[in-house]
């Protein structure tokens, strides 16, 4: 038998070199080399989101992210989508609740051509009247698919409870909303917040610096603007109660379940985000162990923190067999209330924290993973010191300040539970948990009045 | 599609092959101070016996629940207290376990996987529980979701005659429901053999030091016959063949269109690289521009050579599929028209020179994206390494992509068309949704 060896210690890791500079007109550029392959991930962030929707404009942003594929300046949406296939890209255009990112991964050599494309897509989109039909059909599509999904439909209930009347509780909107919208909505509200001032250019992998730069430069130079972008800040709010989505027939329940918690700004944050990891935010955690591994509920259970400027919330997803929707339930809320009483032992204690440490020195090694950090950082306002204290206030985490963090923040007498499944056959299982507000698929497509 | 020499990749491969057969394969990368390790076994969803279907499957999952000196989970934990993260997946042709960890950890890696490979330690209480969580994922997966088995399932069902090629790898509930632990032994014994696997180590390491270490773990594994590889071709296609099915849970319908591919390394097999960047890869594709921007009859159309990976890590038979939902008010008709007509200008004359361009730089970059674009740095290119070296037994072969796709004319792309992707050689799947949740109806 041979025996298992030795491990040494990790090395001290220290973050990639950023060259962080700004244009003339106020657009921040940061660039960083890394990868091992030559292509260049470029991304531009816009502080254009879903969170400045009103109700009546829930999805306009969705629809403007197909929109600036279909042309700028003398660019029609062909030319546009073989400028940059030329460089070995594809145009991407995605919005979340808080930005809208257009990017694309280029070889090396086109980086600086992909970064002057992207000017002109930003400050010279076209807006076309004749394509709004079809990009209106395709959202209306979309709209439809995402009722027919589970995921979907949990996710929805569960922001709708959380949320409320805030845009981050209209994951859903409705075929009529859709049908207002017009080209002329779609470029006001472009226009309205898409300014240099909040918009930011990451560049990482292998590329020309020194020729991104000027690029950059050229691409808005000039570019002004008086308009301000607001959002109003959003207050998650939850009680425990039971959101269910009836799917007659449903094989399994799909749960979304949790409640707001500190955002990334708190001290807290990180101390959270390690508890998290052992509760339910890693392969090796205690929810997974017990109802995967143990118990065999289920396949692919979850629990992450997910953030926004200003506000937070922790969330443990999964799609467990419909006969063990109560006992699923059951076991969740068991580990979340012992974690919150009894210190986890040394050896997991710090197990996690080698883990949360290590995944950090992971998501630093590769072009995507590096933007998705910086792209972080300035989303929550954090600044490059508390990426650098990061792995140590990981590794400062007691166990007893674990506990208090589930104790503290993961309170499951306040959870929001939100179930899409068969009503009739699990009814009766989930009861004890919570009482049950039957929510329709109107219900989550309209906002509350 | 000459790229600027400095852009130009080479992967360092040193290739090896230990005394029970086992290859070893090993490329530094120093660009992070991290280590993957790849362990593949040529047993996939097409290669595992009849009657016992899902059974490549269902053993992924098992090989997580001990060995001979790592209890239940204890190889996740291990990786993930030291930092690393780890994954496993059945493909057609191979399955894989791997783990992405610190530098400094490799060995210990090494040695977790030299204990799995020496067999499954698992009780009945394990297989039951894996039985279910198994049961779990084709659920969440495939049948509580619209859409869920189309087209991957549904069309190689259909489209197949060779049972390896056709059944469904997720399995029948009936075969999964009757494995028992001598089934289990006895898949590991004929399939799990070091003479059937690689071990890939990507990252910052010393390669003797490393080549070292899979020695000492690695090379007393006693060795055992390389199973017999199963016939998997094909007839060929002489006739268009359509089909339908009903998607009780699916509110739109959808339309998945097939076609054979040409044998894998040969040079019309990267001719058909290309057509499938030129027809189906990107908004500026054929079929993109004729089905989405110009009759609007779908937002997407979704596709390529291999449903569970890239046209580098799967063997052939392969079909090359193009699929998209769209709405009722355009029949499956309407959708084969503009299909027939984004093929036309690639059956009727050779690619003009800049679209050909456009199709290889294309191919070059997406080549790149395979071996490095993963969020598991170091998985994309170890993945293409072990590919290479159990399906073509030559590991640098990642050396020789650009070279290949570099080879191909215009002349050869249009012959490739004209074989392959004739109406009378294609099969056509047609979804009709069965639920009312619709715009309209709810």
């Amino acid at each position: 038998m041979v025996t298992a060896p030795e491990v040494g210690q990790l090395e001290p890791f220290s973050l990639p070199v950023v060259e962080r500079t700004q244009t003339d007109s106020g657009v921040e550029l940061q660039l960083v080399t890394a990868g091992s392959v030559p292509k260049a991930s470029v991304r531009l962030v816009l502080p254009m989101g879903s969170v400045h929707e009103s109700p009546e404009q829930t999805w306009i942003a969705q629809l403007i992210s197909e929109y600036l594929k279909e042309g700028a300046g003398d660019l029609d949406c062909t030319d546009l989508a073989d400028a940059v296939a030329r460089m070995g890209g594809r145009l991407n255009v995605n919005v979340d609740d808080d930005t809208m990112t257009i990017s694309a991964a280029v070889l090396g050599e086109y980086a600086a051509d992909f970064v002057r494309l992207l000017g002109q897509i930003v400050r010279e989109p076209t807006f076309p009247a004749s394509e709004l039909d079809r990009l209106k059909s395709d959202l209306q599509r979309n709209l439809d698919l995402a009722k027919a999904q589970p995921g979907a439909l949990a996710a929805a209930a569960f922001r709708r409870a959380l949320y409320a009347n805030h845009p981050y509780g209209r994951l859903l909107t409705t075929p009529e909303v859709i049908d207002r919208f017009s080209a002329e909505s779609s470029r006001k509200f472009f226009e309205a917040r898409v300014i240099p001032s909040g918009t930011r250019l990451y560049v990482a992998g292998t590329f020309d610096a020194a020729q991104v730069t000027r690029a950059a430069e050229s691409a808005f130079q000039g570019w002004k603007s008086t308009a301000t972008t607001e959002s109003v800040p959003a207050k998650a709010s939850s009680t425990r109660a039971i959101h269910l989505v009836d799917r007659p027939g449903a094989e399994q329940s799909t749960l979304s379940i949790g409640l707001p918690v500190p955002d990334p700004t708190n001290v807290n944050y990180v101390p959270l985000s390690v508890t998290n990891a052992l509760l339910g935010g890693s392969f090796y955690s205690r929810i997974t162990l017990n109802i995967r591994e143990d118990k065999g509920y289920t396949y692919s259970p979850r629990s992450v923190l997910g953030t926004n400027p200003g506000s937070a919330h922790w969330v443990e997803t999964a799609d467990v067999t419909t006969n063990v929707t109560g006992a699923s339930l059951h076991e969740i809320f068991a580990e979340v209330n012992r974690l919150g009483e009894e210190p986890p032992t040394a050896e997991e204690l710090e197990g996690i924290q080698n883990y949360v440490a290590g995944g950090y020195v992971l998501r630093h090694a590769t072009p995507g993973g590096i933007l998705g950090q910086l792209a972080f950082l300035d989303l929550h306002g954090l600044d490059h010191d508390w990426a650098t204290a990061y792995v140590d206030r990981v590794l400062a985490l007691s166990a007893d300040e674990m506990r208090q963090m589930a104790h503290d923040y993961l309170r499951t007498d306040e959870m929001v539970i939100a179930i899409v499944g068969d009503g009739s056959a699990i009814r009766e299982e989930i009861e004890p948990f919570g009482a049950i507000h039957e929510v329709t698929l109107d219900q989550l497509c309209n906002a509350p009045a | 599609m000459t790229a600027p020499a400095e852009f130009r990749l080479q992967i360092p491969v040193e290739q090896h092959t230990l005394d029970n057969g086992l290859q070893v394969i090993l490329s530094q990368d120093g660009s992070a101070p991290i280590v993957t390790v790849a362990v593949y076994y040529h047993v996939g969803m097409r290669l595992e016996p009849m009657g016992r279907t899902g059974f490549a499957h269902l053993f992924e999952h098992l090989m997580f629940q001990g060995s001979g000196q790592l209890g239940k989970m204890e190889l996740v934990k291990r990786v993930q207290e030291n930092g690393g993260t780890l994954n496993g997946s059945t493909r057609f042709d191979f399955t894989n376990y791997w783990e992405v960890l610190p530098k400094h950890t490799l060995e210990l890696a090494l040695w977790m996987e030299a204990d799995r490979m020496r067999g499954p330690h698992i009780t009945q209480n394990e297989l039951d529980n894996q039985r279910d969580v198994v049961k779990n994922e084709i659920r969440v997966n495939v049948l509580n979701q619209p859409y869920g088995s189309f087209p991957w399932i549904d069309i190689g069902e259909r489209a197949w005659a060779n049972w390896h090629n056709s059944h469904n790898g997720y399995g029948d509930m009936v075969d999964l429901d009757a494995a028992n632990l001598d089934d289990v032994q006895e898949f590991f014994d004929r399939y799990y053999s070091p003479a059937n696997a690689a071990v890939v180590i990507v990252g910052d390491f010393e390669p003797a030091a490393a080549l070292e270490m899979a020695r000492r773990y690695f090379e007393d594994i006693p060795a055992s016959p390389r199973p017999d590889a199963p016939d998997v071709s094909e007839p060929d296609w002489t006739s268009e063949r359509r089909f339908e099915k009903d998607d009780a849970l699916a509110n739109r319908p959808a339309v998945a269109v097939s076609y054979r591919v040409p044998e894998r390394n040969s040079p019309g097999y990267f001719a058909m690289g290309l057509l499938d960047q030129a027809l189906l890869q990107g908004d500026d594709s054929a079929l993109h521009q004729e089905l989405v921007t110009k009759r609007g009859l779908t937002g997407n159309v979704g596709g390529g050579m291999n449903f569970l990976g890239n046209m580098f890590n799967a063997q052939t038979p392969l079909l090359w599929t193009a699929s998209l939902i769209h709405d009722e008010t355009s029949g499956t008709d309407a959708v084969l028209d503009a299909f027939d007509a984004a093929l036309a200008p690639v059956l009727a004359w050779p690619l003009e020179a800049e679209a050909f361009e456009r199709a290889a730089v294309k191919a070059r970059s997406s080549f790149y994206d395979s071996m490095g674009g993963s969020v598991y740095p170091g998985f994309g290119r170890a993945d293409l390494l072990a590919s290479f070296a159990l399906i073509d037994g030559d590991a640098n072969r990642i050396n020789e992509v650009d070279a290949m796709f570099s080879a191909v004319t215009p002349k050869l792309v249009h012959e490739i068309a004209n074989e392959y992707l004739q109406p009378n050689r294609r099969v056509v799947l047609t979804v009709n949704p069965g639920s009312t949740i619709s715009t309209d109806g709810a």
